[in-house]
């Protein structure tokens, strides 16, 4: 279970990453100034964009510690016709290069026009894809646990709750100004949070009340840790107790918001501990002959 | 002309004596832990009480499995740099030069056919004794095998001859891949499920 580090980092980062991107859309084109890159938002669209290459690059270079032989990658865009893999990697690619053209341009002043506008879209739309396709890539009839409508959601969860909290956390406390957009992210973000501690509770693989129960296969028997299990849904329930509580005292700190944004951390900490610890149970789900 | 090779497997007549599996592992010099065919032992049941007696209701049986050169192969599908690809015969191939060891075929493939050597770092699995197949002979498996319980051949002969059933328990289900296998059922086989059949000898397979 443990050897899958680095999918576990692949999937978890670039989740991350896209949810990042994605959710300082609105921000960008939907603040108090319109449409115009006022500094604010130059300054958080630089801040985010540079965080989300960071992490898009990081989780490709750790991926490449799960081939048995990283110096044949490059070969791994060969079958787009038909390979989920393939197409998870040629759109995660397109992402990275589309949010690397957009912080240049930003970066470099130009932040009207065309090329700036496509270049959005087309990380967006890439985004989405990479997602998509990471959620197809192990939709398999051959895994049963993995053949649902769990590994979506969970996917969609991880990637909204991460990319929220990462850009709201990034980009400032909130929590002085509920009207702000900002706010409106950890507010969404809590009933994400809720919405994954459901997901868990209900639909995990093997614990779940309504879980995918195990049925005699040529696969080999899940050996699934159960305090994996109950410590994900302790720090999931956990990070959504202590973001309430962050989130009702907003002006309880007094110190220039130090003491909101060390509650956020915690919350930023347990959730990113929690949705580890789920995708080392989803990989635990599937073991292969001889693990 | 051949057009799909495939197996026939004798649940029937499998003694689960593993000769298959270690003439696969000696003809292609597997290293221990490398098996391109298995023979899995399925068993289950225990007592029943029938008027005042109380009879055994024991299922067993064995089931020798390698690759099944499926006529889908979600192996070769789902490979992101094509390494797995497919004969003209139907026989089904891995690259090992062109494998990059990502390990996602082991999941794709519902028989567990495809395993990990640690000697090439890469995927490997049956690969129907090709060269012998070429030369006029047969696969290692069905050479070796005492009880006559595996056999080869064009699949539309191996139809006429032992019909199309292509499931037992605890196999998946064909239409998954289009497996190029036909099953002779242990009479056991249909009682299997209800009977809370499982695969007995995992340290084995």
């Amino acid at each position: 279970m443990l050897k899958e580090w680095p999918l576990v980092a692949f999937t978890i980062l670039g989740q991350m990453a896209v949810g990042a991107f994605l959710l300082l859309f609105p921000l960008l084109f939907l603040s108090p100034a319109g449409t115009a890159w006022n500094a604010t938002a130059r300054g958080a669209a630089l801040v985010v964009w540079g965080m989300t290459f960071g992490l898009v690059a990081i989780a490709a270079g750790l991926s490449l510690f799960h081939l048995h032989h990283p110096f044949r990658a490059h070969r791994a865009l060969a079958n787009f016709r038909t390979s989920w893999l393939s197409r998870e990697i040629f759109f995660e690619l397109a992402f990275m290069a589309f949010v690397a053209l957009a912080f240049v341009l930003v970066w470099t002043g130009h932040t009207t026009g065309l090329f700036l506008r496509g270049a959005i879209v087309g990380a967006a739309l890439s985004g989405i894809l990479f997602l998509v396709s990471m959620s197809r890539l192990y939709a398999l009839e051959s895994v049963p646990p993995w053949d649902s409508a769990f590994i979506g959601i969970s996917f969609f969860l991880t990637t909204v709750i991460l990319g929220g909290l990462a850009t709201a956390w990034i980009t400032g406390s909130p929590l002085g100004d509920r009207r702000s957009y900002l706010s409106m992210l950890w507010t969404a973000s809590s009933y994400f949070i809720a919405a994954d501690v459901l997901l868990a509770v209900f639909l995990t693989p093997l614990y779940g009340l309504a879980g995918y129960r195990p049925a005699p296969s040529l696969r080999p028997p899940a050996r699934v840790s159960r305090l994996l299990y109950f410590g994900r849904l302790g720090l999931l329930a956990g990070g959504l107790i202590v973001l309430v509580m962050a989130m009702s005292a907003h002006d309880f700190a007094g110190d220039g918001g130090r003491g909101s944004r060390l509650l956020l951390s915690v919350v930023f900490a347990s959730v990113l501990a929690s949705e580890v610890a789920g995708r080392f149970l989803f990989y635990s789900f599937a073991p292969r002959p001889g693990d | 002309m051949v057009t799909q090779y495939g197996f026939f497997f004798n649940a029937a007549a499998c003694s689960g004596c593993k000769a298959c599996q270690v003439a696969c592992q000696d003809r292609h010099d597997l290293e221990p832990g490398v098996l391109w065919r298995r023979v899995y032992e399925v068993a289950g049941g225990g007592w029943e009480k029938k008027g005042e007696a109380w009879v055994p209701s024991v299922v067993a049986y064995n089931i020798s499995m390698a690759c099944n050169h499926c006529e889908k192969p979600v192996c070769g599908l789902a490979c992101p740099v094509k390494a797995i690809s497919k004969r003209d015969d139907g026989i089904v191939l891995v690259d090992t030069g062109a494998c990059i060891g990502c390990r996602y075929c082991e999941w794709a493939c519902p028989y567990t056919a495809l395993r990990f050597d640690a000697r090439t770092n890469t995927v490997s699995k049956c690969d129907f004794c090709y060269d012998a197949i070429d030369a006029g002979g047969a696969p290692a498996c069905v050479a070796s095998c005492p009880q006559r319980a595996l056999d080869f051949g064009d699949m539309a002969e191996l139809r006429k001859k032992y019909g199309d059933v292509r499931q037992i328990f605890p196999l998946p289900d064909p239409a998954q891949t289009e497996p190029a296998l036909i099953i002779k059922p242990h009479r056991d086989a249909a009682l299997a499920a209800e009977r809370a059949a499982e695969i007995a000898n995992w340290e084995e397979v």
